[in-house]
């Protein structure tokens, strides 16, 4: 098949012809649909570029051997991010030694008196949001990229971090709320 | 899609950084050698099988037979053939 077919191909009909055929030019496309966006996110999340390109490369191997169980039930952008932050966090957490990342680390924060917006969050100016991001918990930040930037459901959230829907909605709740704590520590002035 | 500012964030830090390359030369290869593994299971696992069955003193090639249905022993028959109606 030609590379500019390749190219209009969906994702789904691009998996379902390299199943069929095991042509690699096929796993090549889905590689260069996503590299940039899984990479990007292994050097976010692990902060390591050394360790984001040996995670990058595990994570394409596993997707490679685990094409077949893509039910296509869910987009295969989220299926991709969700083994891409499920790979980094338990990276993370081996590194720590505590396991501790997602647990009840965020029910100290004390108790949120008002839901902070999505608004609020989502008009904070980008470098300022980076900031704010970089400065965050790594298990916070996670669960605002999964939710904002690649548009995870609460159930999709649920299953990668392997916990209930609404502690799922607590964790947001709390993550944005240190968010806004962070920014105005940082920018007092807004 | 709608465009946020952790979308916006997300774009330009994708810019910045470059994926190198030997990764995907590293995964080509990865691809191609788990192809040919899957391929030579698929081609010669069958008669690995076949070898053991020899060895312990079956028919070789009955896998295969019985796979096709070559022997089955009720390819011909249906479970109520035998039965006599009142």
């Amino acid at each position: 098949m030609e590379l500019t077919t390749q190219k209009e191909l969906t994702d789904t009909e691009v998996i379902q012809l390299f199943l069929k055929t095991r042509d690699s030019s096929f796993f090549s496309v889905l590689y260069s649909r996503y590299a940039r966006k899984v990479f990007s996110k292994c050097v976010s999340l692990l902060e390591d570029q050394a360790q984001a390109e040996d995670a990058m490369q595990d994570i394409f191997t596993k997707i490679f051997l685990n094409l077949s169980k893509f039910s296509g039930q869910s987009k295969f952008s989220t299926w991709i991010y969700s083994i891409t932050y499920n790979y980094c966090i338990d990276l993370i957490r081996k590194k720590k030694k505590s396991g501790v990342l997602f647990s009840d680390e965020m029910e100290s924060v004390g108790e949120v008196v008002d839901e902070v917006s999505d608004e609020e969050l989502l008009t904070m100016e980008v470098e300022r949001l980076k900031v704010v991001l970089d400065k965050m918990p790594l298990g916070d930040k996670s669960i605002l990229l999964m939710k904002y930037n690649d548009d995870m459901s609460i159930l999709e959230i649920a299953a990668v971090l392997d916990k209930s829907e609404s502690a799922i909605k607590m964790k947001i709740m709390r993550a944005k709320e240190k968010a806004r704590m962070i920014y105005k520590e940082l920018y007092p002035e807004k | 899609m709608d465009e946020n500012n952790f979308k916006r964030l997300s774009k330009i830090e994708e810019g910045r950084c470059d994926v190198p390359t030997k990764i995907e030369h590293n995964l080509q290869h990865s691809v191609n050698f788990f192809g040919l593994v899957g391929n030579l299971i698929e081609v010669f696992l069958p008669s690995v099988f076949d070898v053991f069955v020899a060895m312990n003193g079956g028919e070789k090639g009955s896998t295969e037979n019985t796979k096709a249905g070559k022997y089955s022993p009720d390819r011909n028959s249906t479970p109520f053939q035998n039965r006599k109606t009142p």
